[in-house]
């Protein structure tokens, strides 16, 4: 029996990679975003080895990304390609992310021995909705605040209604690789903080008091394959009493900043909290009060401004239910942790 | 005691320059759209003999008339090259560093015939300079009761072949003066601020607009709790001229009504240095828009990297 990952060298597909060889057991077929031979065949040397693997590679634009792939013996496909930035551009998170899935959702209609589609999606196919959010499809079509949201959500979609057993892992934002706070992929979050640590803004979009879901990336890869085998919605999240807010997240990080001798000497203020209103003024300005770095970052995270005003509740019942081996986080330490590493690496710079 | 702000005045650069022009001879950074969106349109560049201590000068003229209590001068600029008058090029020949000290102040004081002013010099307070003049001539006065007037004066022009732009704002060369005094005018002064990070002295632009918006909001604050006021009691902000966005999303954060922020030049001549407070202020009470009790709040950010704001209230 086989198991596909697609996006096999992304960010969570590898780690997922790597958990089922540590497992053995199945065959795996791990899929990579890759444009031709030679960046498939320097990709593959990178990934991680052991047990019995196979190795296809495509771009989910085309119009067969997996031609190539042996489905007779496929039981299982872990569907995380995609591309995740807040910032996707519109025609690029359909043709990836929506149209992408729908096209691995059709590969797998056609693998006989098919047992599970699993999904990997984020807790933002939501939209903007707000208040509690339950482990199920969402029924009516929120509003977005950015693409990446609405093309997930639009992926979830096809994947519930193709007519094959499913599940849908939705992914909160991965703070950390692990529990000793260190970072190897770098999102909205980091860049925000690598905005305020040097200075370059000094006014956040949100509210305080809103919450904001963090998990650790292996947290998410655990969790992905301990539910291979359900059927359903997960959030892959902690409860909301056991997350943090804006407010107290920013509040640590200045903690951890002002241990550093440079960032203390500099006297940075702590940044103000800013309605979306002024936020988007901000950003229209962008042109004419920024460098490239600023405007660059500033305009990655503005995506994402709109649900730091919005208080989620994510519900995740039904993932603890299924992972009796989690337990919450202690938050506050992760972010110090990751706080820490971000600061002693200047961003992964040394 | 109270303090007054009357006489304002204030001279620019003869050479009335569109932005696109300054542009195409390679005297801004950013695109000339970028700018135009900020509210830059124009700016002012001194003709190539006219010196800042003319601008000085220029700004001094019209209110000549009214300096004859003048006990004090303090004469500003923003770069300290504008600090000395002499030529290098005595120096370099001579090797005698009297022709670095050659100083506009004293000049000033013998060619307006301000006999009986003694001379103080401000040149590290950059954009800051005529807010930091005014709060000093405040504090000289309230010591030294002998001193009835002060003559603040600031004058800035940029050296030949430098850029016009400084952290995304167009510069115009140009000078403000005004006088402080314990005799009556049209301004009352309450209160003033100032915050220095020394830190961030040689900041890049971008760290400059970075933590303008924290650090104006904890100036203007503090500058009001100063004030025993809040930001709803304010009548007008009369700020420096610089990018348009920037105010709207400060005065929010401010919780300041944005109508209130009263820079009517802004198009027509950019960043004056440290002189865009005075010409604003002028400009608003030339409208007759004012009325007796209203309470401004003048603000500026510069290098330095200096923050300052004085509360003035109208009589």
């Amino acid at each position: 029996m086989s198991i596909l990952v697609t996006g096999a060298n992304g960010y969570v597909g590898r780690s997922v990679a790597a958990g089922l060889l540590a497992a053995g057991g199945d065959d795996l077929i791990l899929w990579l975003h890759a444009a031709n031979d030679a960046e498939a065949a320097q990709k593959i040397a990178a990934m991680p080895k052991g047990g019995a693997v196979n190795y296809a590679w495509g771009d989910l634009r085309s119009p067969n990304p997996f031609s190539h792939v042996d489905r007779s013996r496929i039981t299982k496909v872990i569907h995380t390609a995609a591309v995740t930035r807040f910032n996707v551009e519109e025609d690029l998170a359909r043709k990836v992310n929506t149209e992408g899935t729908a096209k691995a959702v059709a590969f797998a209609q056609t693998c006989p021995k098919l047992e599970k589609f699993s999904f990997v999606g984020t807790v933002y196919a939501s939209g903007l909705a707000c208040g509690k959010i339950p482990e199920e499809t969402v029924r009516d079509r929120p509003k977005f605040s950015n693409f990446y949201e609405q093309s997930k959500y639009e992926a979830e979609q096809a994947v519930t209604s193709a007519g094959i057993p499913w599940n849908i892992v939705r992914v909160a934002t991965v703070i950390a690789d692990d529990d000793t706070g260190h970072v190897t992929q770098y999102n909205a979050f980091h860049n925000t903080l690598k905005l305020v640590f040097y200075g370059l803004i000094s006014l956040l979009p949100g509210n305080p008091s809103t919450p904001v879901y963090f998990v650790r990336g292996d947290f998410v890869a655990r969790a992905i394959l301990s539910l291979l085998d359900q059927t359903g919605v997960f959030h892959l999240c902690d409860e909301r009493d056991k997350a943090i807010t804006l407010g107290r997240m920013v509040d640590i990080a200045f903690e951890i900043f002002r241990e550093d001798t440079d960032f203390k000497a500099r006297r940075i203020l702590k940044p103000l909290y800013s309605d979306k209103q002024s936020f988007d003024t901000l950003v229209e300005g962008l042109d004419s009060f920024a460098g490239d770095i600023v405007n660059q970052s500033i305009r990655s995270v503005a995506p994402f401004a709109s649900q730091l005003f919005i208080d989620k509740e994510f519900l995740n019942e039904r993932m603890r239910a299924h992972c009796p081996w989690y337990a919450p986080p202690d938050i506050e330490g992760l972010i110090r942790r990751t706080c820490g590493d971000l600061v002693r690496t200047r961003w992964g710079r040394t | 005691m109270d303090i007054f702000i009357d006489h304002l005045s204030y001279s620019l650069g003869d050479n009335r320059v569109p932005l696109e022009d300054s542009a195409a001879a390679g005297r801004t950074i950013t695109d000339v759209r970028s700018l135009q969106e900020a509210g830059f349109r124009r700016h002012h560049m001194c003709a190539e003999n006219q010196t800042p201590y003319d601008l000085a000068a220029g700004a001094v003229r019209p209110i000549a008339a009214h300096l004859a209590n003048a006990g004090a001068i303090i004469y500003a600029t923003c770069l300290t090259c504008n600090g000395n008058i002499g030529k290098n090029e005595d120096y370099a020949r001579t090797r005698d560093v009297k022709y670095l000290m050659d100083y506009p102040g004293s000049h000033l004081q013998s060619d307006f015939g301000l006999d009986k002013a003694f001379v103080v010099g401000l040149n590290q307070q950059a954009c800051t300079s005529m807010l930091g003049s005014i709060r000093f001539a405040g504090t000289m006065l309230r010591s030294e009761p002998e001193l009835e007037t002060i003559l603040c004066v600031s004058a800035d022009r940029f050296p030949a072949g430098a850029v016009y732009e400084q952290s995304y704002n167009l510069i115009s060369d140009g000078a403000a003066a005004c006088t402080v005094s314990t005799q009556p005018g049209p301004f009352r002064l309450v209160a003033a601020h100032q915050i220095t990070n020394g830190a961030l002295a040689q900041a890049k632009d971008d760290e400059t607009v970075g933590v303008f918006f924290s650090y104006m909001h904890k100036m203007i604050s503090e500058l009001l709790a100063k004030a025993s006021m809040n930001a709803a009691a304010l009548a007008y902000v009369v700020s420096q001229n610089t990018n348009v966005k920037a105010w709207q999303v400060l005065s929010r954060l401010a919780g300041i009504n944005s109508e209130k922020i009263y820079y009517p030049t802004i198009a027509d001549i950019g960043h004056v240095i440290s002189a865009d407070n005075i010409i604003n202020l002028k400009h608003l009470l030339d409208s007759g828009k004012l009325k007796a009790g209203d309470r401004l709040m003048l603000t500026m950010a510069g290098f330095g990297l200096n923050w300052q704001g004085l509360i003035l209230e109208k009589t």
